[in-house]
């Protein structure tokens, strides 16, 4: 997975990888960049490395699950990203219409959760049956 | 015969007292410049330090004590770099000074008392310093950037005592003794105003660093205006005729109203308008760092008064003399 910073901009903003995959972070700007990230669970630790402009790729890994890891530039304070670190790969990031897609789900009981930045978590539990779809619609209130 | 050599004697001596006394008095006098020349530099440090947490650039350079892996090189001065740089290259200048001042001391001045607090201005400094290093590398946890900020204007205030104690008006004038049989004393009223402000700083840099919210700095704004009103109104009515007392009783109301004023405005900038904001907005960031800056003031004017209340209130004179001996003279 690769998290790019162009035009001083994350990019994406939100993105998701499995625990112990490895995640790139790019450069493409012309100019200095520092990227920190903030997790807060036991198994991962904070980092905060400086990157020079279209500088060599920084690349991670996150060990434990973590939901909305923060990534910021302290250089350029409106830059800000959330990596989630997923235990299994049934995740997906919504686009910009808000749709989202998660496939190859074995038949059973699950709960759904979506997640956003700033209005928090919602919850769905889902029976899924054997080559059964589902359809399930989070409505987040603005604020 | 005898008698003219007596009397060249006698004028010799007079003339070698004058100009040891007018040695005293421009060394004295030079270490006093010296030592509002330090204030000054530390309170630009501290605005060079406020607009750091301002500007939410305090990891914008990750390493410490080299920044970007030198020593000596200036990065690129862009984005919070610019801030936290800038902060640090002060920060060392102040360091320097605050080295060349304590020496000053030890050569021009006899006090030794006023020596050992040079000595504490450099490990204050050092100490400051650490910290700051300490909160970089630790990712600004919100109990080291409050004791940084807290030590920043502790170091100030010294320094501006520093400036008082080598200044004419503690170092000549035999101070006017005065009787203080209030309840609580002045003395003692002079230090409640000071932990009152401190307790103020901790709270409003606790916030600052998101250590705690903002209903104990908003509280305690209440009883510390409370303290610094009674202390300053105290002075002022009983002692007003006293010049050093006056002063900076005077001046501690007139810095609580304006910082009153500049809380206000960034309460409404940060706390109200600004929640959303995606960065740090001018009006944000001018407001709090003339905030702390204004605070910082208060804390060394508290300082002061609460060193003339003791001055002033001594219980002998033996207290005073010590306190006033003249510096020695260092001219050949």
């Amino acid at each position: 997975m690769i998290l790019d910073q162009k035009g001083c901009r994350y990019d994406p903003h939100v993105l998701a990888v499995i625990a112990g995959q490895t995640l790139r972070v790019l450069n493409s700007d012309p100019t200095m960049h520092n990227v920190h990230a903030q997790p807060k669970g036991s198994g991962n630790s904070q980092w905060n490395m400086s990157q020079m402009p279209k500088g060599t790729p920084i690349e991670t890994t996150f060990n434990t699950p973590e939901v909305m890891v923060p990534f910021k530039c302290n250089q350029h304070p409106w830059m800000k990203a959330y990596v989630n670190v997923a235990a299994n790969p049934f995740f997906a990031v919504s686009d910009a219409g808000g749709n989202f897609e998660i496939s190859g789900l074995p038949p059973g009981e699950y709960t759904l959760a979506a997640v956003h930045e700033a209005l928090g978590e919602q919850t769905q539990k889902i029976v899924l049956g054997a080559k059964e779809s589902r359809t399930a619609d989070f409505t987040f209130a603005a604020q | 015969m005898a008698s003219p050599v007596r009397t060249h004697t006698k004028e010799g001596a007079q003339r070698v007292k004058s100009e040891v006394a007018s040695a005293a008095t421009n060394s004295h006098r030079a270490l006093h410049r010296f030592a509002v020349v330090l204030s000054c530099s530390i309170l630009v440090l501290i605005v060079a330090g406020a607009l750091v947490t301002s500007e939410d650039a305090g990891l914008s350079v990750p390493d410490w004590p080299t920044s970007f892996g030198s020593i000596y090189k200036i990065p690129p001065m862009v984005g919070g770099i610019k801030f936290e740089h800038t902060h640090r290259m002060i920060a060392e200048g102040v360091g320097l000074l605050t080295i060349l001042f304590c020496v000053a001391t030890f050569r021009l001045d006899a006090r030794r008392w006023l020596r050992n607090l040079s000595l504490a201005t450099i490990g204050t400094v050092i100490a400051q310093g650490v910290l700051g290093g300490l909160t970089v590398l630790m990712f600004l946890p919100w109990y080291i950037s409050s004791a940084h900020a807290a030590l920043g204007q502790t170091f100030f205030a010294l320094a501006v005592l520093m400036a008082m104690y080598t200044g004419r008006s503690w170092t000549q004038p035999t101070p006017e003794k005065v009787p203080d049989e209030s309840v609580p004393s002045t003395r003692t009223l002079a230090i409640l105003t000071i932990v009152a402000l401190y307790l103020q700083l901790f709270f409003g840099a606790a916030f600052r660093h998101s250590g705690m919210s903002i209903l104990p700095h908003l509280a305690n704004a209440v009883l510390t205006s409370a303290m610094v009103a009674w202390t300053a109104i105290r002075v002022l009515s009983r002692y007003g005729h006293i010049g050093t007392l006056r002063r900076p009783a005077a001046l501690m109301i007139g810095l609580l109203l304006v910082q009153l004023g500049f809380g206000f405005a960034a309460y409404l900038t940060r706390v109200v308008w600004g929640k959303n904001a995606v960065q740090p907005l001018p009006s944000m960031v001018s407001t709090t760092v003339a905030h702390v800056t204004i605070g910082a003031l208060l804390l060394a004017a508290a300082f002061v008064l609460e060193e003339q209340v003791r001055r002033h209130f001594a219980k002998n004179t033996v207290d005073i003399a010590e306190h006033t001996s003249a510096p020695k003279a260092v001219s050949a």
